[in-house]
């Protein structure tokens, strides 16, 4: 539990700033990323967080019918 | 997280990225532009130093103080630091008996506006997991070893609320300006796995 820093390539930080801006122009509600998070992260919990984020957030963005 | 955990193909996750922004931009639902101010907040603007001006404004202003403990985001409005519509943040705070710690046991929430994008080991499983069951272990291995006597508090964040710990003054900074004080305060110590620095 040594490891730092919040993000380690710019694709992860554009993924969740991506997320944001989604919540911010009212197409997703936060929980509609979160809920998907919190499974994919028990589902697999040895793959990398960030890996994790971008299916909840593809599997969100399924969701509206896109994709 | 482990390094061997980035070994993965990163190109393809990459275009996995680049495919949902372009997804959402071609169908109008969001624009790049917003994407970059939001981008350049976390990556520059918003972070640890913000939820250090608060605590050090509540070490010397005792009315602050209060006001932030009965509603922390209305006092972090007072000094521009803004929440995202819908998550409330609430500050704990630790004193001589209590000790408290966040973590959040389902992801990765945290109060983004006062300390920015949680560290890796914050949404690692070990830390998830173990925070609620053996606190005073984990924290004892993050270097922080707590009196037997001082009960542990562990906050778990939700999609709703973040938590911000106001962590104890340190001894001998008695007498330090506000700014200065700021500098004494840790991300870990309002994460609550750590402590103020010392004055020097």
């Amino acid at each position: 539990m040594t490891d730092d820093a919040p993000f380690d390539a710019p694709w992860q930080l554009r993924g969740f700033a991506l997320a944001r801006s989604l919540v911010e122009r009212g197409v997703l509600r936060w929980a509609d990323v979160r809920v998907p998070l919190a499974a994919e992260l028990q589902a697999h919990p040895e793959r990398p967080y960030w890996e994790s984020f971008v299916a909840a957030l593809e599997s969100a963005v399924g969701r509206l019918g896109f994709r | 997280m482990t390094a061997e955990g980035h070994d993965s193909a990163p190109a393809d996750i990459e275009l996995r990225v680049a495919a949902l922004e372009k997804v959402m931009i071609e169908a109008g639902l969001v624009a790049s532009d917003t994407i970059d101010a939001i981008v350049d907040t976390y990556e520059n603007q918003v972070g640890p130093h913000l939820g250090a001006a608060a605590v050090a404004r509540a070490w010397v202003d005792e009315d602050f103080r209060r006001r932030l403990l009965d509603d922390a985001t209305t006092a972090l409005a007072e000094l521009g630091i803004g929440g995202v519509q819908g998550e409330v943040v609430v500050a704990v705070e630790n004193t001589e008996r209590v000790h408290n710690a966040v973590v959040c046991t389902l992801c990765s929430c945290y109060p983004w506006p006062v300390l920015g994008l949680p560290p890796a080991w914050y949404k690692s499983p070990p830390y998830r997991a173990r925070m609620v069951r053996e606190p005073r272990a984990v924290l004892a291995e993050m270097g922080l070893q707590l009196d037997p006597d001082v009960e542990i508090r562990v906050w778990d964040s939700t999609a709703e609320i973040r938590y911000l710990v106001v962590p104890r003054r340190p001894a001998g900074s008695e007498g330090m300006e506000e700014e200065d004080l700021a500098a004494l305060v840790t991300r870990d110590s309002m994460i609550g796995t750590g402590e103020p620095r010392l004055p020097s």
